[in-house]
């Protein structure tokens, strides 16, 4: 099974690079300081998981990437990471917003991080999940499964690429699928 | 084998003449010295004119002339006193026939002769002797190795004189030991003006007169400039009416004018000037004369302070004479302190009365003053008004520059003047009250401890990121070493990565912590020697990671001689602390270069500090508020630093302002703090 791809954007470049090191064990970590740059980065590459700053310095602040990131993906888990903070009424807003989780910074950061992560990665999109489980029972995930009536051709890893970027193809398919799966429900074929 | 005791020739001591030059030359420190020292001596005959003439001294064949129209000296006097070394008539007698405090040194004016010259003529002439004394004093003959003191012997004349009511004496100096330049001069004049009484009656008691054809410029009499050093002068009239005039010039020159009516007239209309000066350091009046010393200002007052009274001109004593406070002003301020009522020492009066206006105040017969009929209780009354008056207005001015006083000196306050209102016996309420001065000066211990904690407690949240932050990232990395050992599955490289940078986040915290600890150290109830230079080098010090962390530039401009200064070492960092958290906060606004100034120099007065950043600046309608406490815009702020700031300025009595900003935007605090307040 492949590692899950997690990007980090944290202008405290010690920390980030600390957190990469403790988690690279398990999953695939990238590190950028700005915000911007991380949107970049996630318009291009797929991630299954975001790790913001919640307190980014410079212009955009945590929660400012984070609504601007759900405007184009809205089903990539965001975790936001804070310092130790008095106050957890802006961070609650922020899970309003669409965050999945915070985790502070503090003492217990080591244990709760791959947790939040865990659990993070559990509550994606049923779709998902589910099709990562049937990705993992193919010989060759990179096998086309799909041909669009233009032509494109898609391996069941690239669907399910499109649909955690949320891009427009996998926001199609993934659809179709639930309308498949729906159809099956009510037949009785398969059990909700 | 015995011998008889014989009784010799008793020994004596004896004086050689040379003695005089020991008394005269090197006794007296400068020609300056002696020859005020003569002036002075005038002065104590009860002279009302004197000149000091200087003919060709910038030659050696100068001579000085001093003539005064003094009591003079008989034959019986310049034997049995001038003469006789040691005699203390001066001690004894420290009040002149007319009333003068004497200000001479006792038995120096003889010997200043010596210093000046080689040779001295002196005239002498007393009222009603139908002839003067004429008397020659060589002292180069005191000089010779076969003379002794006592046996030198100096020549009197007498000679007739034309008006046998002339009275004075003349002093001839010749054969001068010093070449008098202008700077000598006016080194001279300066002294002799606090002689003379500042000019503003028709009729004077005493004045001085220089003449020297070689510097037209410095002839003339000398004045006394002290009227416009008041740093309050007011002006009284009442009229017949009632009405009263008060006009008041400040320091600053400002005039205020308000009038005021009274029914109590029988005094008749009178003008009364008041002239008021500060004689020494106080917390809120800062000491500054234009033109003279507040040394010389004291040296004047001390000749001339008291309320006068002038009847045309003339001084009706003994008001105003030394240590005449008939108005009971010593009294007043020693008994009700916060009114702020001058004192006796502290002010010139002249009030202005004439024989045909005033017909209510009548000599007594002995003519020692006034009757205290009613006229002149009317009169005493018009004046104690006038002088709450000027009272009145100090204690605004002091409201003014002084920030209100603090909540325990209210209450203390408030004690004090309970325990006054007792029947307790006066040493107990002395006693108490010197105890509750201590409260007020343990509190305010205590307060400056808190207050010196306070600034450390903000400025650590502040920069709490700075901290906490590399602690996370040990954390993670000690994590990440632990996990990497238990599965086995890891690269050298790792390790070594992990243990650099554990390392350099150790490295970033550890200068702040040890500046942190070193403050909390501090012996705070103790005001040390310290160095502004250094101190302002060990906090830049503390921040130096949070600086490079925030990308600050720092700029240090210093005046690398301001050394010697004693303060609470704790109360300057507190300064210091404060400026920078809140540049650090604003500075956080700002994109490209970041800047933080600190600006440390003094001039004759004062030290200044100008801390400027160029962060998002403070608007001006902040920047009266932003000293108040719990005033802030920060989203975690306490609104306390600048307000911990204000308070440690103002106990240095200095001041601390928002001014132009020095970078192109931001903000730039001064703090001045007068050098007399940190010795």
């Amino acid at each position: 099974m492949e590692k899950s791809k997690i990007l980090i954007i944290d202008d405290e470049r010690d920390w980030a690079d600390s957190a990469k090191m403790l988690l690279q064990d398990k999953y695939d970590v990238e590190v950028v300081e700005h915000g911007e740059e991380g949107i970049e980065k996630i318009h291009q590459n797929y991630y299954d998981l975001l790790l913001i700053d919640w307190q980014l310095m410079g212009d955009k602040t945590g929660t400012d990437v984070m609504v601007e990131i759900k405007k184009f993906n809205k089903v990539i888990p965001i975790i936001l990471v804070s310092g130790k903070i008095d106050e957890r009424k802006p961070l609650i807003e922020a899970i309003q917003k669409g965050a999945t989780d915070y985790v502070e910074k503090d003492t217990e950061l080591p244990e709760k991080l791959p947790h939040a992560i865990e659990n993070a990665l559990d509550k994606r999109d049923v779709v998902i999940r589910g099709f990562e489980k049937w990705l993992n029972r193919f010989e060759d995930p990179n096998q086309v499964v799909l041909r669009t009536l233009s032509g494109k051709e898609y391996s069941a890893k690239q669907i399910l690429i499109e649909i955690k970027k949320d891009s427009e193809i996998g926001r199609r398919i993934r659809e179709d699928i639930v309308k498949v799966v729906l159809e099956l429900i009510q037949k009785g074929e398969v059990r909700s | 084998m015995s011998q008889k005791v014989v009784e010799l020739e008793p020994l004596k001591f004896r004086l050689k003449g040379k003695i005089a030059r020991l008394l005269g030359r090197e006794s007296v420190s400068n020609a300056i010295v002696a020859l005020s020292e003569l002036v002075k001596n005038s002065y104590d005959a009860d002279a009302s004119e004197i000149t000091v003439a200087f003919n060709n001294v910038k030659t050696e064949n100068g001579e000085i002339h001093i003539n005064d129209d003094g009591t003079g000296m008989s034959y019986e006097d310049f034997k049995e006193r001038w003469m006789v070394v040691g005699t203390d008539y001066k001690e004894k007698k420290r009040i002149t026939p007319s009333g003068r405090r004497m200000i001479g040194e006792k038995g120096i004016g003889r010997f200043a002769v010596e210093r000046l010259a080689r040779k001295v003529t002196i005239i002498s002439s007393v009222k009603g002797e139908k002839s003067k004394l004429r008397v020659i004093i060589d002292w180069d003959r005191y000089e010779t190795e076969e003379s002794y003191f006592d046996m030198v012997e100096n020549k009197v004349f007498l000679e007739p004189k034309e008006d046998v009511n002339h009275h004075g004496f003349e002093l001839i100096l010749s054969g001068l030991r010093d070449i008098w330049d202008e700077g000598a001069l006016l080194n001279f004049k300066r002294q002799m003006s606090m002689l003379v009484p500042p000019e503003v009656l028709e009729k004077k008691d005493f004045s001085i007169s220089v003449q020297t054809p070689e510097f037209p410029k410095l002839s003339g009499e000398i004045e006394n400039t002290v009227f416009g050093e008041a740093f309050y002068t007011l002006t009284a009239m009442l009229e017949s009416t009632g009405k009263v005039n008060y006009q008041m010039v400040d320091k600053k020159g400002v005039t205020t004018k308000e009038v005021a009516v009274t029914e109590r007239t029988r005094c008749g209309p009178l003008k009364f000037t008041l002239y008021f000066y500060p004689r020494g350091f106080s917390k809120d009046e800062r000491i500054h004369y234009k033109l003279l010393t507040l040394n010389e200002v004291r040296a004047i007052l001390d000749n001339f302070h008291g309320i006068r009274i002038y009847r045309d001109g003339f001084r009706v004593k003994p008001y105003g004479d030394p240590k005449n406070d008939w108005l009971n002003l010593n009294m007043k301020r020693l008994y009700a302190p916060k009114y702020l009522y001058p004192d006796n020492s502290q002010v010139i009066g002249i009030v202005e009365i004439s024989r045909d206006k005033n017909l209510g105040l009548i000599d007594t017969t002995t003519r020692e003053g006034l009757i205290q009929n009613e006229p002149f209780k009317d009169l005493v009354d018009f004046l104690e008004k006038s002088i709450e008056f000027l009272s009145k207005r100090r204690r605004e001015d002091r409201k003014e520059e002084q920030p209100p006083k603090t909540v325990i000196r209210t209450q203390v306050d408030r004690i004090i003047t309970e325990i006054k209102s007792t029947n307790l016996p006066l040493p107990r309420k002395t006693r108490a009250i010197k105890e509750l001065e201590g409260v007020e000066d343990a509190a305010l211990g205590l307060i400056m401890v808190y207050r010196n904690l306070a600034s450390l407690g903000i400025t650590v949240l502040a920069v709490s990121h700075e901290i906490t932050n590399p602690m996370g990232t040990i954390l993670n990395y000690s994590e990440a070493i632990l996990k990497m050992i238990k599965t086995g599955n890891y690269d050298i490289k790792q390790f070594e990565e992990a243990a650099n940078n554990i390392r350099s986040n150790i490295l970033r915290v550890s200068e702040f912590i040890d500046f942190v600890v070193a403050y909390n150290r501090r012996k705070r109830r103790k005001k040390l020697k310290g160095d502004l230079y250094e101190i302002l080098n060990d906090v830049m010090k503390g921040y130096g990671a949070i600086f490079k962390k925030r990308d600050i530039t720092v700029e240090l401009k210093m005046d690398k001689e301001l050394k010697e200064v004693f303060l609470y070492r704790g109360d300057f960092e507190s300064i210091l602390i404060n400026f920078i958290t809140n540049s650090l906060e604003a500075l956080s606004f700002t994109k490209g270069k970041r800047i933080l100034r600190v600006s440390l120099f003094s001039d004759k007065e004062s030290v200044h500090v100008i801390f400027s950043d160029n962060g998002k600046g403070i608007p001006p309608e902040n920047r009266e508020i932003i000293f108040e406490p719990f005033f802030t815009t920060k989203e975690d702020g306490t609104g306390l630093g600048l307000k911990i700031v204000k308070e440690i300025v103002e106990e240095y009595g200095g001041v601390v302002k928002v001014i132009e900003s020095e970078l192109d935007s931001g903000a730039s605090f001064e703090v001045n703090i007068p050098k007399s307040s940190l010795m």
